[in-house]
């Protein structure tokens, strides 16, 4: 019994090896026409030179599947175009780029993963609308989420990291974007040219590299962003030649600039937290704004106890002036005689970026001592009273 | 031994050294304090770097007033030349101060930070890194206050000379730099910026602190390179040989100025 056991295990385990460690080489792209259904069933394609995926016509569906590209392929694994296309659960290890949409309408991609080489992009939107994104996993390519053109489109929970830029947004209009994590890019995510895009409950941290940003904004109108976290960047937020941009309850902490502001004007930065980072915020020509209701980690005195305070945070454009003129003094943010140097200069409010009434901030004290802090710290003391007694050459 | 033993007991008795204790004390707790209320675990925040800061605008001040002082009352009231009757070298005089003034300095910077540290919860790591930094700024204003103390020969001098010193060097170098170096071309901006760098120990530890306490990216692109090797250990090595290598020709600086450096014959 025990024998026929062991040989209905063996056989079991053997066959589901079998299946995991073959892949199905394509000789040609598989055409998925309307309202077609292909269920991959978890089994994996293998393409050369060409798509191994093509969806057209309408409400095409493709779930299930597993692609992996040739190296230095430099087509798309997945080519869609069309309408109501659905793909569900499909994971790429692509060379080329992994998904490419374009000339769609409401193709809706759920739960896909894709793992490049940095060559080329993860996901592909060109002159596409309402295509709906969620739950996308891609590191390691160029652009994370690359988007030209089109409109409507809403990105929900995308998760991009090792990449160029975790997003990429090029003139597209009306595009959501809900609950990113974008992490260890060069740029979080870059909105170029763009019109009404919403940003928010975003965790967008650590990008590397001299130039790291988290989220970077230029051209771009009527832009929203809002409660996302912004930590551990060289640059928070940089916005340039952006009109109409709202920062609204977004914590922007730890980053070496919290704001940066070129030419950005109509905006409304209301209660957001800037708290952690080595400068706030540093602008130029970025005066006609609504600011309201930061905290700036500046000095605040709140006298009537409502949790502003009456002592104004202003900046003034010298710092961005200066790194912006010379690139090359940027090694002395942070020096003390530019401290000075800061409070010293006092531009026209008409050219500084003033907050009337920054929210006020409170320290906070925990305990942390130990016993070997505190046997330390009385081993010096003791060192010290006995270090003091007279002892003179005789 | 027993001269630096005897120097290193005088130099623990001196009432300056509680107001150091207080004020360093302070600075941590109240700039740790506002570092603990962040609403995200940043790994570096403003707070290591408004310490550095704060370290960096301060700790120069009082070392470079009291070093200069110290040296300029001993000229001022003549006590050097009775020292000069012991029959060992003028520099080893001023290295056994300046090495009894620094152990000294080190244990009260210690106390503040293990103190401060009872309250602020920050990492072991950047503890280390910004009282490796205090300790650097002190050993170079140590050495240059004992210089400028000997030059100054009067209190009155000793205390203006190391005021203007602080001033040009801590306060006014952003200014000279950005004065200069607007000037030079592009292509040499950088690297006269880090010859300038390594001319000014102050601002080569700020630097350098900064740096190891956030990351190499930490003042831009341009010196991504300067800065990454900066964070490996032969950068910390370059860096800490500079500064010492500074405070040595300064203090044998104040060796010839004393006495036109003659060895007591």
């Amino acid at each position: 019994m025990k024998r026929i056991l062991s040989c209905i295990l063996f056989f079991c385990c053997f066959t589901q090896v079998e299946a995991e460690e073959h892949s199905i080489p394509l000789t040609e792209p598989i055409v998925i026409e309307s309202n077609e259904h292909v269920d991959g069933d978890g089994k994996t394609y293998t393409s050369c030179g060409h798509p191994a995926f093509i969806m057209r016509g309408t409400g095409a569906v493709l779930e299930r599947v597993s692609v992996q590209q040739c190296e230095n392929d430099d087509v798309p694994a997945i080519q869609v175009s069309g309408l109501g296309h659905q793909l569900l659960d499909v994971s790429i290890e692509s060379a080329g780029t992994g998904l490419l949409i374009e000339d769609s309408y409401g193709v809706r991609v759920t739960r896909m993963s894709i793992d490049g080489n940095g060559q080329a992009d993860g996901m592909v939107l060109l002159d596409s609308e309402a295509t709906e994104l969620r739950g996308v996993v891609v590191k390691r390519v160029r652009d994370g989420i690359y988007i030209e053109n089109g409109s409507r489109h809403t990105i929900v929970r995308p998760v991009v990291s090792h990449s160029r830029y975790g997003i990429h947004l090029m003139f597209p209009t009306d595009v959501v974007i809900s609950v990113p994590e974008l992490h260890h890019n060069l740029t979080g995510a870059m909105i170029m040219g763009t019109n009404r895009v919403v940003l928010k409950n975003g965790n967008v941290h650590d990008q590397f590299g001299g130039t790291a940003t988290g989220l970077m904004l230029y051209e771009a109108i009527d832009t929203t962003i809002e409660m996302t976290n912004v930590s551990g960047n060289h640059i928070g937020l940089f916005a340039e030649q952006s009109v109409g941009t709202i920062l609204e309850r977004n914590t922007i902490n730890g980053n070496d600039i919290g704001f940066q502001f070129k030419q950005a004007t109509g905006m409304m930065i209301l209660q957001n937290n800037l708290l952690g980072n080595r400068e706030p915020v540093t602008m130029v020509e970025s005066h006609d704004n609504v600011v309201q209701g930061n905290v700036w980690g500046g000095t605040t005195l709140d006298l009537d106890r409502d949790g502003y305070s009456e002592v104004p945070f202003q900046t003034e454009p010298y710092l961005f002036l200066l790194t912006d003129s010379y690139e090359a003094l940027e090694l002395l943010y942070g020096s003390p005689g530019l401290l000075l140097l800061e409070n010293i200069l006092r531009s026209p409010n008409d050219v500084s970026l003033t907050d009337l009434s920054p929210q006020t901030y409170t320290a906070r004290w925990e305990w942390n001592g130990s016993i070997w802090n505190l046997g330390s710290i009385i081993l010096l003391i003791i060192i010290w009273i006995f270090g003091r007694k007279r002892h003179e050459i005789v | 031994m027993s001269l630096w033993r005897m120097e290193w007991a005088r130099s623990l008795r001196q009432r300056e050294n509680y107001v150091f204790l207080v004020i360093w004390i302070l600075t941590l707790v109240l700039l740790g304090g506002l570092g603990q209320a962040l609403p995200v675990a940043a790994d570096y925040t403003n707070v290591s770097a408004t310490l550095i800061t704060v370290l960096g605008l301060l700790l120069p001040l009082f070392i470079l007033l009291t070093t200069a002082l110290h040296w300029g009352q001993e000229q001022e009231s003549k006590r050097l030349n009775l020292l000069s009757t012991f029959t060992y070298p003028k520099w080893k005089l001023i290295l056994v101060r300046f090495s009894s003034f620094l152990v000294t300095q080190g244990l009260i910077l210690l106390l503040a930070f293990l103190v401060a540290s009872l309250v602020v919860g920050q990492s072991g790591e950047t503890w280390m890194i910004l009282f490796s930094y205090a300790i650097g700024l002190t050993i170079y204003a140590t050495a240059l206050g004992t210089l400028l103390g000997l030059i100054a020969r009067k209190r009155i001098r000793a205390m203006l000379l190391a005021f203007l010193t602080w001033t040009i060097l801590v306060l006014l170098w952003p200014t000279l730099l950005v004065t200069i170096v607007s000037w030079l071309p592009y292509g040499m901006q950088v690297n006269a910026m880090i010859v300038a760098l390594f001319l000014n120990g102050f601002d080569l530890m700020r630097v350098w602190a900064s740096t190891i306490v956030s990351s190499s990216d930490v003042f831009g692109d341009v010196y991504l390179h300067l800065l990454n090797w900066m964070h490996r250990p032969i950068g910390y090595a370059g860096v800490w040989l500079s500064l010492l290598t500074a405070s040595g020709f300064l203090l044998s600086l104040a060796s010839t100025v004393m006495y036109g450096g003659n060895r007591h014959d």
